[in-house]
């Protein structure tokens, strides 16, 4: 045993480990832009959990004049309705990357796991799955999505179904090509020679295999769903009034920002920058995602 | 090549239907009676039950629900059995008649309001096509040929914006920036492009702009990422040996075939693009087949609705086919194929 022991320290010491926060700095040298887009995220992340505390007002009250223009008071301003337009996009930051996140991760994880079990089994099922896929990619996404909230009802819980809906078929799609490849290999043989049945080579051999490739997407889909959620909240069939939506702000009532009398410049500004931002933060950390973990992969997500 | 274009139209067909009936059910799960609508708010119930039966909607759904020997039950074969409001609609939809909204204060039918329409919306998504290309793939070369200088990643960092940039807010900026400084305002009502083209442009150029600042982008990063990969081959490095101008080899050799996958994603952004004239003619006021989808979506006007559907699935259609014939140029192994 003592023997052992020391070969095996002997082994380590002959090839000196690079410490882990060392090789996380070198990725990070390489990819400024990767970095650019984790800052976006983490401070617009720490400024959603702890909205109640960056934000000086609150989103809602109506307690100051309607149009002041940014001050010290009011970094963005006020709204038409005399609301701080600085709290409201705090806020914002929470329902948009609430709604992202919840139907991205529900989204994907459907989307995922019916591309594992269409790939994996192949056949008939396969078939049909990537025929209704076809067809549901084939119609606008917005539209689709416009319709089912319009059935549904316009709510943040219905938003979040709608996208978590339109999340599935791209998911699935990614997903199944990757695993059509990746059951090729004889791990899968070997897996099944040694007994395991398909669930477990599914959920043992094959996901963690796709797994970074789900990763990739989920970020990338992340910029997207925030997309289709202002997008939906500007057509005023997304996040309904009272709740501070940075697409539900940019609309409706809030139009008055056009010069005549008022010209409150500032309500069309922030929002959008927001919305803007945000996106673009998870395009960067995406796009790095995909370079750093799978280039192959470039271009085609 | 005719036996290809008459096989990839074959295959579309199931396409079409497979859409016209995916909406259609959709539509029905809309709570909403077109009776009830038309009846208005002084109708009887009688006047209700006439409605529903002038507008077929005492009829099935889709399939006569019934056993053998009830007296509902029809077979394929008899033509009762077609008498549902799917297969009348879609009939009567073949023959070119949507039917009519669901407000009767709207007098028109819903094709003839689709084709009023339809110059507007063919006008600006054409219009996206052309600027997504002409910005899209030229952009897309110049960023591998120059791959990892100033000038690429200045290309791929705006297209990176593009994408996430939402369209609705570059075009309220764009409306609303050039009023606070010049109180300058878009000229509103439609102006046809043969009666004015320069008044026709200064009012779809602007929409078409924006709308196509994502799709380009998405072209954009595919056209390098696949020109990239196409020139690693081993051809590329032959006609480079044999002393072949670098021009030569780009344009002759390397760009038709990197050009397939661009194709490809830009049938599909024609979609996305759809659904972005919805936004984009909101904002500009366009009176196109997007902002009547919107309206018609809102108050649950699904006569419309429906019809907007066979529109759009007919345009992936026109899209599919084109895209296949441009393949077939493209790469003669699929002519063959």
């Amino acid at each position: 045993m003592a023997i052992d022991d020391t070969a095996l320290e002997f082994q380590m010491d002959a090839r000196p480990r690079t410490p882990v926060w060392r090789l996380l700095a070198r990725l990070a040298w390489r990819n400024p832009l990767g970095v650019l887009g984790a800052v976006i995220i983490l401070v617009l992340a720490f400024v959603a959990l702890f909205a109640d505390f960056v934000a000086p007002y609150s989103p809602s009250s109506t307690e100051f004049k309607a149009f002041i223009g940014p001050s010290g008071d009011h970094l963005f301003g006020t709204d038409n309705l005399g609301r701080d337009v600085f709290s409201r996009v705090v806020h914002g930051a929470r329902i948009s990357l609430g709604v992202g996140v919840i139907s991205v991760s529900i989204g994907s994880a459907a989307g995922a796991a019916i591309g594992i079990v269409s790939g994996y089994f192949g056949g008939r099922l396969d078939n049909l799955m990537q025929r209704t896929g076809e067809i549901i990619m084939a119609f606008p996404a917005l539209i689709l999505l416009l319709i089912i909230v319009s059935i549904l009802g316009p709510s943040i819980q219905n938003v979040v179904i709608a996208i978590s809906l339109g999340v599935i078929p791209g998911v699935q799609r990614i997903v199944r090509g990757a695993v059509l490849s990746e059951k090729q290999n004889q791990y899968v043989e070997a897996a099944r020679a040694l007994g395991a049945g398909n669930l477990h080579i599914m959920a043992r051999h094959i996901l963690p295999n796709v797994l970074a490739l789900i990763i990739i997407l989920a970020t990338l889909l992340l910029g997207f769903a925030i997309l289709i959620e202002a997008g939906l909240s500007f057509l005023q069939l997304g996040v309904p009034p009272p709740n501070p939506s940075w697409g539900a702000d940019l609309s409706g009532e809030a139009r008055t920002y056009f010069p005549d009398p008022p010209g409150a410049w500032w309500m069309a500004i922030f929002p959008g920058l927001a919305i803007s931002i945000t996106v673009l933060g998870f395009n960067l950390l995406g796009d790095t995602l995909r370079d750093i973990l799978d280039p192959r992969l470039r271009g085609r997500l | 090549m005719q036996t290809y274009i008459l096989r990839r139209v074959l295959n579309l067909i199931p396409v079409l239907f497979l859409i016209s009936l995916g909406v259609f059910v959709l539509l029905r799960l809309v709570p909403a009676d077109l009776a009830e609508i038309h009846a208005g708010l002084y109708g009887t119930e009688q006047d209700i039950e006439q409605l529903r039966e002038q507008f077929g909607l005492d009829k099935p759904m889709l399939v006569t629900l019934a056993w053998p020997w009830e007296g509902e039950f029809a077979w394929p074969w008899e033509g009762k059995f077609w008498h549902t409001q799917y297969f009348e609609w879609l009939g009567s939809a073949l023959q070119g008649d949507l039917g009519e909204s669901a407000f009767p204060n709207k007098p028109q039918g819903v094709t003839a309001e689709l084709l009023d329409r339809l110059p507007v919306t063919a006008e600006l998504l054409i219009l996206t096509l052309i600027f997504t290309i002409a910005f899209g793939i030229p952009i897309g070369i110049i960023s591998a040929v120059w791959q990892n200088s100033p000038v690429d990643y200045l290309m791929r960092g705006g297209s990176i914006l593009g994408l996430s940039v939402p369209a609705f807010w570059l075009a309220t900026l764009v409306i609303l920036i050039p009023s606070l400084i010049w109180s300058y305002a878009p000229p509103l009502g439609y102006v046809a492009f043969f009666d004015d083209p320069w008044a026709n442009l200064r009012q779809f150029v602007p929409p078409a702009l924006i709308l196509s600042a994502g799709s380009a982008a998405v072209v954009m990063r595919l056209a390098r990422s696949s020109l990239l990969e196409v020139l690693r081959n081993d051809y590329i490095r032959t006609a480079r040996a044999k002393g072949l101008r670098e021009r030569t080899v780009l344009f002759r050799h390397a760009l038709k075939n990197s050009l397939i996958p661009v194709l490809t994603i830009l049938s599909l952004q024609v979609a996305t693009l759809l659904g972005g004239t919805v936004i984009i003619e909101l904002v500009f006021d366009l009176r196109g087949i997007g902002l009547l989808t919107f309206l018609a979506i809102l108050q649950r006007d699904y006569p419309v609705v429906q019809g907007v559907a066979l529109y759009i699935a007919f345009i992936f259609v026109i899209v599919n086919l084109t895209v296949d014939i441009a393949y077939a140029w493209l790469d003669p192994r699929i002519r063959y194929g």
